[in-house]
């Protein structure tokens, strides 16, 4: 017998999965688009973000419903507190996504800038680390969200070059100042999509053990 | 089953059967006690009674004796009642009919002792001329026995304690309650080996069966009896036999699907109604990018990360109806999905989602139509540009000037139309002819040659032309023609896409595992990493004006990439912002 708790929890997983496979796919249409100069896929990406915003809005009401009505303990509550952030996270993440495919829209028609920092293997990675932070959760598996933490140092470093390096460019050839701008604003939204992506594990990690790693990490430091 | 649940049932049958023999027992024994009682009583009062009869004789012979009567005088009688009684050692007394007591030996004054007439034996002597009794004495504190008999003035009785009966009573009692007690006892001992042997095999074969039903399936009830537990045992051992061939079987036919569905290069996995996965094959990992944790068991939405996909496979599950589309996946390929539901007598039991790889399929049928509409863009393009001309050509017939300007042009439209279909002529002939003869071949006379024919091109755009070309006195098995090509083609690129000023640096090299490696190296705008990949399709350009410009049709790397295979060479690129490098491969 499936409890009322656990179906509510059920629904609201279903929605946070699909939040998280939109904000996947904004990701990854953003980039296309970019990576083509497709106007058209970037207007799409750009008008889906306005159903992730409904999408949080219910999974907030339905988080802090679920809250109230059916007062759930200890993983469950744990669950439903990480889910509410995690949300928030998502959202934001599409919201980037959708930046991103504003600045595809202004590049269109210029000629393309060519660097070795590689943009699409930026989010593939930040595509890798949100999967990778879900599967952490339904395997409960800590370790697993915790390794992304130390991937999103990689996405740092990724941006950190392509920087350098558009800006050497930039020096060199002042023409192509808004294409390399405009590279790294997209390779800065990615670098935060990382950033959200972490969260996520932190989250997750929350759930899983039911210490904060932020507040410990803090801890830490104090120490210090 | 477990122990406590074994101990209690071997306890409620030894218990039961114990409380049945106790009872028996106990029954049995109060029975004989009480006939025992009965058969001592009665020994003893035939004893006392015998002894009884012979003193009354005695007590009639010494009157007799005495007298010559049974009826002295009463004072004659109170004289002599002592000394009978001191004689015959027992209590005798003289009652007349009417009850008075005559005389007593034990009592000096009888005329104060109670009226005898309703005494037991008394009754009954004169009923039927003799009569006995027994009555506890309670100022003697012992049973009495009482025997009178009838004369014709009186009746003589005679009185003794018995004490030895009781005794002997008890002692019976006593005897038979111990052995009653060590009979239960020697019973229960019984009751309890015949229990355990009973018990012994029912419990092993509650531990078969146990053991059977969580999973190990070898073990079997060994050494039965011939008893009934033992055929109960026999058959569950044929039973058990016959299910471990089934199960075989079963896991067999498992396995079997297993390994076909295991087998299969497309992605399949069935979702039940509760929308956990229950089956999935390796391919379908791979379509969902899964390489670290197990997906069976879960919900298919936690695993699988694509909306679309997601969202049809719950339609499917809630209507269950199928569905058919096209997707790319999280790996980056694109699916042919077809999700259909699986039902049992009229209700949905889950749907099966099968994925086929169509990747390469869509990426021909792409290259294909981009061919077709690509040919005819180009081909038209010229011919349009041509007419234009040719029309305004029609209009300002006078104005001589102007009118060579456009004919110029016109021919030059005229040429590009001729390369595209001389290009065009050139790839399908090397696409589908198999002619081309082998011969030697001498790399440095042909890229001396190419040299040569581009070097006035190289001149006009101030861009020199470098060679650094190893000695090679044999030259290598190939086709002049198509060796031809691939130099020409690499060359002329490395030309129209220079920056003024800029350098190509033709070197060739041996390198000691027997290959020819030929490298051209130029300083100009390279090629951007997403356009690698197609620089060898057809009329693919990067950039289409700057290729036109240097009258280019977009057919030459292909035409270099399909020699190359003819040959068995190789051909690889390499390309940053500060110009790109071709390097020919050809092995010896
Ligand atoms: N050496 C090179 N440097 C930069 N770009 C190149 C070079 N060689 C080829 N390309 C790119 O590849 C495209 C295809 O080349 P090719 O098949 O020879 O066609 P085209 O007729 O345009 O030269 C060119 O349009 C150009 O954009
Ligand atoms: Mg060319």
């Amino acid at each position: 017998m499936i409890t009322h708790l656990e179906h509510e929890i059920e629904n609201i997983k279903r929605k946070v999965f699909t939040m998280t496979d939109a904000a996947i796919e904004a990701i990854n249409d953003s980039i296309d688009a970019l990576m083509t100069l497709d106007d058209k896929l970037a207007a799409k990406v750009i008008q889906g973000d306005t159903r992730i915003d409904k999408l949080e809005i219910q999974i907030d009401d339905d988080c802090v419903r679920t809250l109230v009505t059916q007062q759930p303990a200890a993983s469950d509550l744990r669950l439903i507190l990480s889910f509410l952030k995690i949300n928030t996270d998502l959202e934001r993440i599409a919201d980037i996504a959708a930046n991103i495919a504003k600045e595809a829209i202004r590049l269109e028609g210029r000629p393309r800038v060519t660097t070795t920092g590689d943009i699409p293997a930026m989010a593939a990675t930040c595509v890798n680390m949100i999967k990778t932070a879900f599967e952490a959760m339904t395997t409960r598996d800590v370790s697993m969200a915790a390794e992304i933490i130390s991937v999103d140092r990689e996405v740092d470093e990724l941006n950190i070059q392509l920087y350098r390096e558009l800006f050497a460019m930039m020096g060199d050839n002042p023409q192509i100042m808004p294409q390399a701008l405009g590279l790294i604003m997209v390779a800065k939204s990615l670098e935060r999509i990382g950033d959200h992506a972490k969260n996520i594990a932190e989250r997750v990690i929350y759930y899983i053990e039911g210490v904060d790693i932020r507040k410990e990490n803090k801890d830490h430091s104090d120490n210090k | 089953m477990d122990l406590t649940n074994k101990t209690v049932f071997r306890y409620s049958i030894s218990l039961r059967i114990i409380t049945a023999f106790s009872i028996l027992i106990i029954f049995f024994t109060v029975f004989i006690l009480f006939v025992f009682n009965g058969l001592v009583k009665e020994a003893h009062i035939k004893v006392a009674l015998d002894e009884m009869r012979d003193k009354t004789h005695f007590v009639e012979n010494y009157l007799i004796a005495k007298y010559n009567t049974l009826d002295p005088d009463k004072k004659l009688l109170l004289e002599e009642i002592k000394q009978m009684a001191g004689i015959t050692g027992l209590r005798v007394s003289f009652i007349a009919k009417d009850g008075k007591v005559i005389a007593d030996s034990d009592v000096n004054t009888p005329q104060s002792m109670d009226n005898h007439k309703y005494r037991v034996e008394v009754m009954q002597a004169e009923k039927e001329g003799s009569g006995h009794s027994m009555r506890y004495s309670h100022t003697l504190e012992t049973d009495m026995f009482y025997y009178a008999q009838n004369y014709d003035n009186y009746i003589l009785r005679m009185a003794k304690p018995l004490p030895e009966m009781r005794a002997s009573l008890i002692r019976i009692r006593q005897i038979m309650i111990y052995l009653g007690a060590i009979i239960l006892l020697l019973s229960i001992i019984i009751v309890l080996f015949i229990v355990a042997s009973i018990t012994r095999p029912i419990n092993e074969t509650i531990n078969f069966a146990s053991q059977f039903a969580s999973g190990d399936y070898t073990k079997r009830i060994s050494n039965y009896s011939n008893s009934e537990i033992g055929m109960i045992q026999r058959s569950l051992n044929n039973m058990a036999d016959q299910l471990v061939e089934k199960i075989n079987s079963l896991v067999f036919e498992q396995n079997k699907l297993n390994i076909t569905i295991e087998s299969i290069a497309d992605g399949i996995t069935v979702i039940n109604k509760e929308k956990k996965i229950v089956i999935v094959n390796k391919a379908f990992y791979k379509c969902i990018d899964v390489t670290r944790i197990k997906v069976s068991g879960l919900l298919f939405f936690e695993v699988i990360r694509n909306r679309t996909l997601n969202l049809r496979i719950e339609q499917s599950l809630a209507q269950a109806k199928p569905s058919h589309f096209e997707e790319e996946l999280i790996n980056g390929r694109t699916y042919d999905v077809s999700i259909n539901p699986i039902s049992e007598e009229r209700t949905l039991q889950g749907v099966l989602v099968v994925l086929r790889d169509v990747t390469e399929k869509k990426k021909i049928e792409k290259i294909k139509t981009d061919l077709v509409s690509n040919m005819s863009h180009e081909l038209k393009t010229p011919v349009t540009i041509i007419k234009g001309y040719l029309e305004t050509i029609a209009l300002n017939l006078n104005n001589t000037e102007q009118c060579s300007g456009y004919i110029r042009k016109a021919i030059e439209n005229a040429d590009r139309q001729t390369s595209i279909i001389n290009d065009i002529i050139k790839l399908n002939m090397i696409e589908t002819s198999n002619d081309f003869a082998n011969e030697k071949i001498i790399i440095d006379d042909l890229i001396e040659g190419c040299v040569n024919i581009l070097g006035q091109k190289a001149q006009l755009r101030d861009i020199q032309l470098n060679k650094k070309l190893e000695a090679m006195g044999e030259g290598v098995v190939g086709n002049k023609f198509l060796a031809e090509e691939i130099f020409f083609n690499l060359i002329d690129n490395a030309i129209n896409y220079n920056l003024p000023g800029g350098e190509v640096n033709i070197e060739s090299s041996i390198s000691n595992n027997n290959q020819l490696t030929v490298k051209i190296n130029d300083t100009g705008i390279g090629i951007p990493k997403e356009s690698i990949d197609r620089i060898f399709e057809r009329f693919y350009r990067v950039d289409k004006g700057r290729s036109r410009e240097s009258g280019g049709t977009g057919l030459g790397l292909s035409i270099v990439k399909h020699a190359a295979t003819l040959l068995g060479w190789k051909i690889t690129v390499r390309s940053d912002s500060k110009g790109s490098s071709f390097r020919v491969i050809i092995y010896l």
